[in-house]
């Protein structure tokens, strides 16, 4: 278990590496430029290379390249064009916004889709089934943004002023406004408040998708053997269904987890910029907008680590709950 | 005569599928003594197995569904359409199951401790530790060598024949007064499955219980069962003991059986078969179910048969032929 | 069991990432200028508020909410800054600009308490207020006037706004400290001179003397630390969130004293139709720039007001005219006759603008809505302009050619993101089909299209649809002088004689009753050259919720009276 942890980690490195000159290419050799957003009147031609130069955008590219692999080595991701500090402070910000939402969907989305998915197969055909299969569907077709706009409208703008109901959830941030001047229980309802919409949003599609696989999954399973043993020692239906069938068809659910977190990743610049969530997704996407190279690079970076340790949690997870694996 | 352990009457057990309904078991009845070993014969496709699992109210009820009328009483209680929680009291405490797979009637995911500990922790109500220790002392029971190490392993780590055994283990791990055993020994190569058998035959004695053992192969039966029923196209077609049903066979269908068995020490001449297929449990044929197949097929076989006593403790054949 | 074990851990994951995670945020920078700075100013402001406590007025108090798509780009640093927010705030919030205007465009004092010009014309002087401080309890002085006016001047701090020193004389020898608040500046006579000195916020030179000037662009106090002497004092900046300041207690009664409003929250919430919900749902009190089609949203709700008013952003399409098809002024001049710019108003703005026939914007008290020439949307006449222009279509086709075989077609390029450019390009493609011209909408991204049409060796494009920001000193120089022509901004390639010349004299006219015959030429010559089809100045408009009174939007910008916004009492 040990020698296969540190082989995989080893392997990625080289992995790790690739994407981050990839991204760096990718990014350094497409037209355009950060000046280009100053760039006003009377401008002459020395102030925009003045400009260059105070950049560090002078030198070229492989140059550039060698250098900042370097200081990447050290720890050193170099300082954002656009937000005046060092790349590591903006990471440091924005990256633990992202990895609440990301870890509230996913945890969302595997307990809803699990549960879903089992009561659908354990009741296969029925009436449950189908209408859960229906809305299901629907979710999954929905993108998310729209899925969050519909949100923001029914339960912030319809909730508060149209249909007054008590509770209704507000549109955007991750805090209110006189947050700091909040109780603490008050400030942990306002957080998980903030949380709803965009959590809800970024979890129904993954949702869907899940409790298809485990719907699937489920249904096998329970056809087995194993399950039909279970009832014969006479446990109860619920316990044959949660603790014999479920954990084998946890198996194949497990291996979706290092598939899903990049996805997550992915759709959370829409969700971010719909509720104005000051996250990772939406400062690279500007960051790429605005051609702050630093940030673009050091975000890529980052990302892509995140997704090969994913992977890399999941196959361990894997390993874990399977025993047949974990004895190879 | 005391009454008997298990008392199985008329026990009708239909599916209700797209195709029409399936009759698979079709108006079965026998008794288990206590004590004793009852085997069931037949073909794949006679009903067996789902008799064996309609007993414990295992078959999934849609589209399975006893019929009105099926009644089986185990010890005085009525378990046709009882109450699933008394079912339940019953499974894997007094009557427990041993299956035909055992690598895929074990759950991969959990050791052979906790498979057998749950049993025991759920109708002993034993805490964890007495629970495993008892689980050892069973392993051990089984035969398993080195049980205290056995007992935290998977199931894929252990081969076929223990495997056997730790579902044996777990049967008898709450002395269960019946145990129905479902081809047990078919999925293991020949000489494990003379030590499964001589196991079953020992554990009988030590623990005195009484063994229902479904089975297709004669040979099984012959060492193993007191008193044989034989079934075909969802029928009991005969009844008696085992030297009844060896020596004297009533009906054509066991005589054929029978005489499809190689011979050790025989001429070495051509096996006879049966000719012909089970038919399907969606279209039963009119009358005698065995007539297509039967050589003496004659006048009395366009109506249905009954059961016809032949003589004491359930002496019986489905053919008019018999009583001659 | 297990699944309610599950949910339970869920749940308390989140609640307790949700109560610490992402709480700390960038509010306490660990940039050590900053920790330097921060104890200073909260040292101040307790001495503020104990020396000057709130008035018992009920319009005191309340925090008022103001929600944007946009991030304050540059942050308070005037010395980088070229983008609307920054400037707004710099001028009326956080930093304090020498000058203001009134609303009619009249300098008025604001640091500087008067100025005289002398009589030569070559030289100003400021005095300035005494009783400035800044928020860590320096006085401003002229100290500061001056070192602000040496780094904006200074080439190495690629200060964006260049052309505003123009005429000045730059650097340390264009400025000369009378005593600790007097400051003299050397010039020479041009127009609208003071304008740069309403724009530019003045910096601290005891905080930002000591740093290289080509390193300024960086500096945390842009964005992380800001250390103002303005009516708002700078409390936090959460990057891409929000930006909150508080009321400076010690602001001068001369001025107007404290603002009314204890707080002020800049939100910055990028998807619209969600900065409309925040606003129809009372959690943002202005929301700034909404689109037309979502006044009517703001319209309907009792409790908010729409604010509309001309502003000084105008939409064109620029003409590349290096290119063969467009070289010839009657051929842009038929383009633009033949495009219904009314209709394009009513389609795309919903009839929030006016048509522009040129550059001067209609609030400026150059525009003369009588004497300005107008190409009238009139077809047949583009087409009998194009004929006499040798344009004519030969084969049949539907697209006229000149006489060697050119086709009059091009490409007509706009920026992704922006749903009225798009509208524009793609109604002018249909209009001028119906006089022979094809027009081929193409779409950029915005800072590859930047790159195309700026980069003086490219020039990559036919027409452009752009927008430009005039400030209340309007010049052309760099988008139509001959002389410019190989800067960023010359896209149309103009080299106009007649039009030089008038570029030259207006920017150095002084007196502006004689500065408005020469606009009127000027516009009458632009109309004749049609670089430009220029298009409309869109309204800007304003989504305010009624609890915040007394606010006033014009031209000058939304934040222009923010000192003097107050909530209703009842609302709070």
């Amino acid at each position: 278990m040990t020698k296969y942890l540190v082989r995989r980690l080893l392997g990625a490195i080289p992995l790790i590496l690739g994407i981050a000159t990839i991204v760096f290419f990718a990014v350094n050799l497409a037209p355009g430029d950060p000046t280009l957003y100053y760039i006003s009147p009377g401008m002459t031609q020395e102030v925009v290379e003045q400009m260059r130069v105070n950049f560090g955008l002078d030198e070229p590219v492989h140059i550039r390249y060698v250098k900042w692999l370097g200081a990447m080595l050290t720890g050193d991701f170099g300082y954002s064009f656009s937000h005046s500090r060092p790349v590591l402070d903006v990471l440091a910000d924005f990256l633990p916004n992202t990895l609440i939402l990301s870890a509230c969907a996913l945890t969302v989305a595997f307990l809803f889709g699990i549960v879903l998915g089992t009561l659908q197969a354990i009741r296969q055909y029925s009436f449950r089934d189908s209408a859960l299969s229906v809305v299901l569907l629907f979710f999954y077709s929905m993108p998310s943004f729209w899925l969050a706009l519909m949100l923001i409208l029914t339960f912030s703008l319809f909730a508060r002023n149209v249909w007054e109901w008590p509770i209704w959830f507000p549109a955007s941030g991750m805090m209110s406004t006189d947050y700091e001047f909040l109780s603490f229980g008050a400030k942990v309802r306002d957080r998980l408040a903030h949380l709803v919409l965009p959590t809800t949003s970024l979890a129904c599609v993954l949702t869907a998708g899940i409790a298809r696989y485990m719907r699937g999954s489920m249904l096998e399973v329970i056809r087995q053997d194993y399950v039909r043993t279970a009832r014969a020692k006479g446990l109860s239906e619920r316990v044959v269904v949660f603790k014999h069938a479920l954990r084998n068809a946890l198996l194949p659910i497990i291996t979706l987890l290092g598939l899903f977190i990049p996805v997550l990743f992915s759709g959370t610049i829409f969700i971010e910029t719909i509720f104005a969530w000051p996250g990772m997704g939406r400062t690279i996407y500007e960051a790429i907008l605005t051609r702050d190279y630093p940030v673009v690079m050091a975000g890529s970076f980052f990302f892509a680590t995140m997704v090969v340790v994913a992977n890399l949690l999941a196959d361990v997870l894997y390993a874990w709950v399977d025993p047949r694996i974990r004895y190879e | 005569m005391s009454e008997p352990l298990l008392s199985v009457r008329d026990l009708r057990a239909w599916f209700f599928t797209d195709q029409g309904i399936a009759k698979a078991v079709d108006g079965v009845s026998f008794e288990v003594r206590e004590g004793e070993t009852l085997g069931i014969v037949g073909e794949s496709g006679c009903g067996k197995t789902v008799t064996s699992l309609a007993l414990l109210g295992l078959l999934p009820e849609p589209p399975a569904r006893l019929m009105d009328g099926s009644s089986v009483r185990f010890r005085g209680q009525e378990l046709v359409g009882a109450d699933e929680k008394q079912l339940r009291a019953l499974r894997g405490n007094e009557i427990s199951m041993v299956f035909q797979e055992p690598m895929s009637s074990l759950n991969p995911v959990f050791s052979v401790g906790d498979q057998i500990t749950e049993t025991l922790r759920l109708h002993r109500g034993m805490d964890r530790r007495a629970a495993r220790a008892e689980a050892v002392r069973l392993l051990g029971e089984v035969g398993i060598p080195e049980p205290a190490r056995r007992v935290d392993e998977y199931p894929h780590q252990l081969s076929g024949g223990m495997r056997q055994r730790v579902m044996i283990a777990m049967a008898i791990s709450c002395s269960p007064k019946l145990l129905i055993a479902d081809e047990p020994t078919t999925a293991l190569d020949v000489t494990i499955q003379a030590q499964i058998l001589e196991l079953l035959a020992e554990l009988r004695r030590t623990l005195g219980m009484a063994v229902l053992l479904i089975t297709h192969d004669l040979g099984v039966v012959a060492e193993v069962c007191d008193r044989v029923v034989v079934m075909y196209a969802g029928q009991v077609v005969e009844t008696g003991t085992v030297e009844d049903i060896f020596v004297r066979p009533a009906h054509p269908y066991t005589r054929g059986l029978l005489g499809s068995l190689p011979s050790v020490g025989g001429a070495g001449g051509r096996l006879v078969s049966i000719a012909g297929t089970v038919p399907s449990p969606l279209h039963w044929p009119d009358g005698c179910r065995f007539r297509a197949r039967c050589g003496l097929a004659g006048d009395g076989c366009e109506a249905p048969q009954d059961l016809v006593e032949l003589g004491a403790h359930g002496r019986a054949a489905r053919c008019w032929r018999a009583r001659t | 069991m297990k699944r309610h074990m599950k949910k339970s851990l869920a749940l308390g994951i989140v609640a307790v990432t949700a109560a610490c995670g992402g709480d700390g945020g960038p509010s306490a920078s660990n940039d050590p200028f900053c920790q330097q700075v921060q104890p200073r100013v909260a040292a101040f402001m307790e001495r503020a508020r104990a020396e000057n406590p709130t008035p018992s007025d009920p319009r005191y108090g309340g925090t008022v909410v103001v929600g944007s798509i946009g991030e304050i780009a540059d942050g308070m640093n005037s010395a980088v800054s070229t983008d609307y927010s920054s400037t707004q705030h710099q001028q009326f919030v956080n930093l304090m600009s020498l000058i203001n205007y009134d609303d009619q465009v009249n300098a008025r004092p604001y640091l500087a308490e008067s100025w005289e010009l002398s009589p030569d014309g070559r030289s100003i002087t400021f005095h300035i207020r005494q009783d400035i401080y800044w928020h860590d309890g320096e006085r401003t002085d002229a100290h500061d006037v001056a070192f602000t006016y040496e780094v904006v001047t200074d080439p190495l701090t690629a200060f964006p706004n260049a052309a505003f020193w123009d005429h000045y004389v730059k650097g340390p020898e264009g400025v000369e400290i009378i005593d600790d608040f007097t400051i003299r500046i050397q010039l020479e006579p041009h127009a609208e001179f003071l304008d740069p000195f309403r724009t530019v916020g003045i910096l601290p030179e005891h905080l930002l003397g000591d740093v290289h000037h080509q390193e300024l662009a960086q500096h945390p106090f842009g964005e992380q630390c800001p250390v103002g002497n303005g009516p708002f004092v700078f409390v936090e900046h959460r990057a891409q969130d929000r930006w909150v300041f508080e009321a400076n207690p010690a602001f001068p009664a001369a001025l107007g004293g404290r603002p009314f409003v204890d707080r002020y929250v800049y939100r910055i919430i990028p998807e619209q139709t969600t900065l409309l919900t925040e606003l129809l749902t009372e959690n943002v009190d202005v929301y700034l720039a909404p689109r037309p089609d979502q006044a009517q949203d703001i319209l309907d709700e009792p409790n908010l007001q729409l604010l509309a008013y001309t502003f000084r952003n105008y939409i064109f399409v620029g003409w590349n005219s290096r290119r063969p098809q467009l070289a010839d002024p009657r051929v842009r001049r038929a383009i633009t006759m033949a495009t219904n710019r009314e209709e394009i108003v009513q389609a795309t703005l919903l009839g929030y603008g006016r048509v522009a026939q040129s550059s001067v914007p209609p609030f400026h008290w150059a525009y003369e809505q009588e004497s300005v020439p107008v190409l009238e949307y009139d077809p047949d006449a583009a087409r009998a302009l194009l004929d006499e222009a040798g344009w004519r279509d030969r084969d049949g086709d539907g697209v006229r050619e000149s006489a060697d075989g050119t086709r009059l077609s091009f490409s007509i390029k706009y920026n992704t993101g922006n749903q009225q450019r798009q509208d524009v390009a793609e109604i002018m493609q249909s209009q001028l089909a119906q006089v022979g011209v094809e027009a081929r909408p193409q779409v950029v991204e915005w800072a590859t299209l930047l790159q195309q049409i700026n980069t003086p060796e490219l020039r990559d494009f036919d027409g452009v649809v752009m927008g430009w920001v005039t400030e209340f000193k309007l010049t052309d120089m760099d988008l139509f002088h001959s002389a410019r022509i190989d800067q960023p901004y010359a896209w149309s390639g103009t080299q106009n004689p007649e039009l030089d010349r008038l570029l030259e004299v207006l920017s150095l006219t002084v007196d502006r009753e004689e500065a408005k015959t020469l606009w009127q030429e000027y516009q009458a010559v632009l109309v004749e050259e049609q670089p430009y089809t220029f298009f409309y100045f869109p309204d800007r408009l304003d989504g305010v919720n009624r609890r915040v009174q007394g606010v006033v939007m014009d031209a000058r910008g939304e934040w222009v009276n923010i000192k003097d916004w107050h909530l209703d009492p009842a609302s709070r």
